[in-house]
């Protein structure tokens, strides 16, 4: 009994020590947000090893991106050509909320639209946060890098389907700024140049 | 009708589910041609694109029942819609 106990106590300080909010990879140890649905590590090194770097999107190339050291570290092993670009959090970028909870139900719900605040009654329900804006932008990384075939020529046109640099994709006349993470490009030889109008959210079609 | 432009789900104020809004070929409303009062033609698969604008929910339900793969154009600013998240 004493045994067992000594190895449950023994066995849980070799786990990475998680706060609130956080989850440890169960093959890498590392740790990450609960809001990712899975470990970026082990998400970006996959990117590596899958077969994903010769893909075509619509006769375009698909420019395939990288974050995280372990992953930049490993591509540049492999000997893969990278643009390496700092990932920074741009404050410009935010989506406003209000969450209520239904007092009948229990239910919490999050509005994002004004025009909705009349169909939730301060009868039924409770404010639990009141209008308010995140920033949705959120890196695990500050280290990023874009994986360029060696064989791409400069003026060609690519799809980039993790853009790395701040673009705004859309504005809504409620305040809402989008951010760019999807983006035709342009090959110059040295860098991307993103085509911010190929992605933009101002209108939907689908 | 609702919007969420993170997954560019489309639903109806009741919350219907009414289809996601995802064009492979990235297209702009502004190039279409005109083929109609509220419809333009796309010259990549050559499908009607329906402007949402003066639709109303139940509209646009028949409209998706009777062709499920029906392309719709929703402007982030039209009054008919409402941002969710």
């Amino acid at each position: 009994m004493l045994f067992k106990r000594l190895l449950e106590i023994f066995s849980a300080n070799d786990k990475p020590k998680t706060k609130k909010g956080e989850l440890s990879c169960k093959e890498c140890n590392f740790i990450y947000d609960n809001t990712l649905d899975e470990c970026p590590d082990c998400k970006y090194m996959k990117i590596l090893t899958d077969k994903s770097l010769d893909e075509m999107n619509d006769g375009l190339r698909v420019i395939r991106t990288i974050r995280g050291e372990k992953a930049i570290n490993a591509a540049k092993d492999m000997g893969l050509k990278l643009i390496e670009i700092r990932a920074e959090v741009s404050d410009e970028f935010k989506i406003k909320y209000k969450k209520v909870k239904d007092k009948l139900t229990g239910k919490i719900i999050t509005l994002g639209d004004f025009r909705e605040d009349h169909y939730f009654r301060k009868s039924r329900y409770k404010t639990l946060v009141d209008w308010t804006s995140r920033n949705p932008s959120k890196f695990f990384s500050p280290f990023a890098a874009y994986i360029v075939p060696k064989d791409l020529k400069s003026g060609e046109q690519v799809l980039i389907n993790d853009v790395i640099t701040n673009h705004i994709s859309g504005r809504w006349n409620q305040g809402d700024v989008y951010r760019l993470s999807k983006s035709e490009a342009i090959w110059t030889g040295k860098y991307f140049n993103i085509d911010v109008r190929s992605y933009a959210i101002g209108e939907f079609i689908g | 009708m609702k919007l969420n432009p993170s997954n560019k789900e489309l639903y109806t104020d009741s919350g219907t589910f009414l289809k996601r809004l995802h064009c492979p070929v990235s297209v702009m409303w502004k190039n279409m041609m005109e083929n109609g009062s509220n419809t333009r033609a796309c010259s990549h698969c050559c499908k009607t694109i329906y402007d949402t604008e003066h639709l109303r929910d139940a509209e646009i339900e028949h409209l998706l029942t009777q062709d499920p793969q029906a392309c719709l154009k929703v402007s982030l600013n039209q009054d008919n819609v409402k941002i969710v998240h």
